[in-house]
């Protein structure tokens, strides 16, 4: 019997992971593919855009965000071979490796928030450092382009602690963001937060 | 004998009026970002409006759609996901609604209006003690001319924000929040937005339509004002002043929870003090989601939790000053 995933056109498994359809096995197929096929990512892409284009989005910043970041994992894993020349070879142990890891990072990029837990003291020096662009007093909206800071409650836990510290701190958020605007700025980061914790894996 | 040569005495004079003017342009400028923020606040509050709105936090991006409002003196909100599983968050004042369209829920929850502080909300009448405000320059968002304005706290305990203030409207287009070195911790940014003339109640209603879904409040708005808690926090940072001591229950377990609400003006920290025998996990040092840390501890048999948009420090630094009373 086939599945609904397996027996998906290259299109249609396109369309389904940028709308986040997409099940482990089948989305780490196609990023495999997305790691080889310098085509196959430039329609990524194009059906991001579109998505962003229906939804109203800036595709701008959504496409060059994830081109941005697939060449950041991409360029994280150095390449042997060409991706031309792969077809009919089979790749050594390591490489095959590589290209994994290589994957499921670009995986935890598009579908999985990065997750971290850190002991006591230990944020001063996990976090990572970025150059400070902050300083000057005029500064173009285009130049703004510092990463965000990644993270999020309870990783590196085992899967059923991380759950129950997840689901605890959810509920400390729910309540924080009850008084979250309790400062007199108004701002819609309160009701984004909820959105985005709402909107985890 | 006074000096009556002009030669001598204009020089002494130029020097003065260089002197007083740069002694007077931190303060005309500090005046003029403190100008901008408050008609931010004003048009944030009281303009209608729609727009599409990015939310970055982490390695993760949220699109949202939103229309807001100002009616008959309420101010209404919308907010709706447009990547991932459906969700919205309609806010009539002070209360605020959350719906999950596949699952047919809706969680309906009253923000209480009995904070310790009260003040109309959303009001800033002038810039928090322990921030400093500075004007950029300008820039585009969403096809439209920004004024970049730049907000820093004074010491550790407060992040930053750098903000992309529409020139003809006033509206909010682009925030980013700051730590330490220029990290940015979360960035919400319209990708679009239009300024209205009005708009109705119809666009603040729910998506679900008929009566096939569930309702219900919040379980952790099972809440009562504590005028004695039975805790309290010693040692806050700087400028950090209390705003709500309540008791509320909080499954899993149902005991009542003591929950604080601290605030510097910007941001705002929660603190919770629970029994630790109870099945829940206990959650010990520093954890973070985007801007959000909290910071837990045991003390004295209680599982001691602090959480909010504020760096690690200042989480860290309230948890260390809990005390039994």
């Amino acid at each position: 019997m086939t599945s609904k995933t397996e027996s998906m056109t290259g299109e249609e498994a396109l369309s389904a992971l940028v709308d986040g359809e997409l099940e482990a096995l089948p989305r780490n197929r196609i990023l495999g593919r997305l790691l080889e096929d310098e085509e196959l990512r430039a329609r990524w892409a194009r059906y991001h855009a579109g998505r962003a284009s229906l939804e109203g989005t800036d595709p701008g910043l959504i496409g060059a965000d994830f081109s941005e970041r697939v060449a950041a994992a991409v360029s994280a894993e150095p390449r042997i071979v060409a991706p031309g020349q792969l077809r009919g070879t089979r790749w050594p142990l390591r490489e095959r490796t590589r290209v994994a890891v290589a994957a499921a990072a670009i995986g935890a990029i598009i579908a999985v928030g990065g997750v971290l837990a850190l002991p006591d003291g230990a944020f001063e020096s996990s976090a990572p450092s970025v150059a400070a662009n902050d300083r000057g007093t005029t500064v173009a909206a285009g130049d703004e382009a510092a990463p965000l800071v990644s993270g999020t409650f309870g990783d590196g836990l085992a899967p059923a602690e991380q759950d129950r510290v997840r689901q605890r701190l959810a509920m400390y958020l729910n309540s924080h963001n009850r008084f979250a605007d309790a400062g007199e700025m108004p701002n819609v980061m309160p009701s984004s937060r909820l959105v985005g914790f709402n909107a985890e894996p | 004998m006074r000096s009556r040569d002009p030669t001598l005495r204009r020089p002494s004079r130029a020097v003065l009026v260089a002197l007083l003017l740069l002694w007077g342009a931190p303060a005309w400028a500090a005046d003029e970002a403190g100008a901008l923020l408050m008609r931010m606040a004003e048009a944030m509050s009281r303009q209608a409006y729609e727009g599409t709105l990015v939310y970055e936090h982490g390695d993760r991006l949220e699109s949202m759609a939103i229309v807001h409002g100002y009616i008959d003196g309420r101010e209404y909100e919308r907010l709706r996901v447009l990547s991932g599983e459906p969700f919205e968050i309609i806010r009539e004042g002070e209360k605020v609604t959350c719906v999950w369209p596949a699952e047919r829920r809706m969680l309906v929850d009253q923000r209480p209006g009995d904070l310790l502080a009260p003040k109309p909300p959303r009001n800033l009448r002038s810039l928090p003690a322990h921030y400093r405000a500075e004007l950029g320059g300008t820039g585009r968002v969403a096809g439209r001319e920004a004024r970049i304005l730049r907000i820093e706290g004074e010491d550790r305990y407060r992040y930053g924000y750098r903000m992309w203030i529409d020139m003809e409207t006033g509206l909010l287009l682009r925030s980013d929040l700051i730590g330490r070195k220029g990290m940015v911790y979360e960035r919400i940014m319209f990708t679009d937005i239009k300024p209205l003339d009005t708009v109705g109640r119809e666009r603040f209603e729910p998506s679900l339509e008929g009566e096939e879904y569930s309702r219900h409040g919040d379980p952790a708005a099972d809440t009562a004002r504590l005028d004695d808690p039975e805790w309290e926090m010693t040692d806050l940072p700087p400028g950090f002043r209390l705003v709500s001591h309540r008791n509320q229950a909080m499954p899993p377990h149902g005991e009542a929870v003591q929950h604080s609400v601290y605030t510097d003006g910007l941001a705002s920290v929660s603190i919770f003090v629970e029994p630790a025998d109870t099945d829940a996990m206990p959650l010990r040092g520093l954890s973070r989601m985007g801007a959000v840390h909290a910071f837990g501890r045991e003390i004295e048999g209680h599982q001691v939790t602090v959480v909010g948009e504020v760096p690690a420090a200042t989480v860290k630094h309230i948890a260390r000053g809990v005390r039994r009373r």
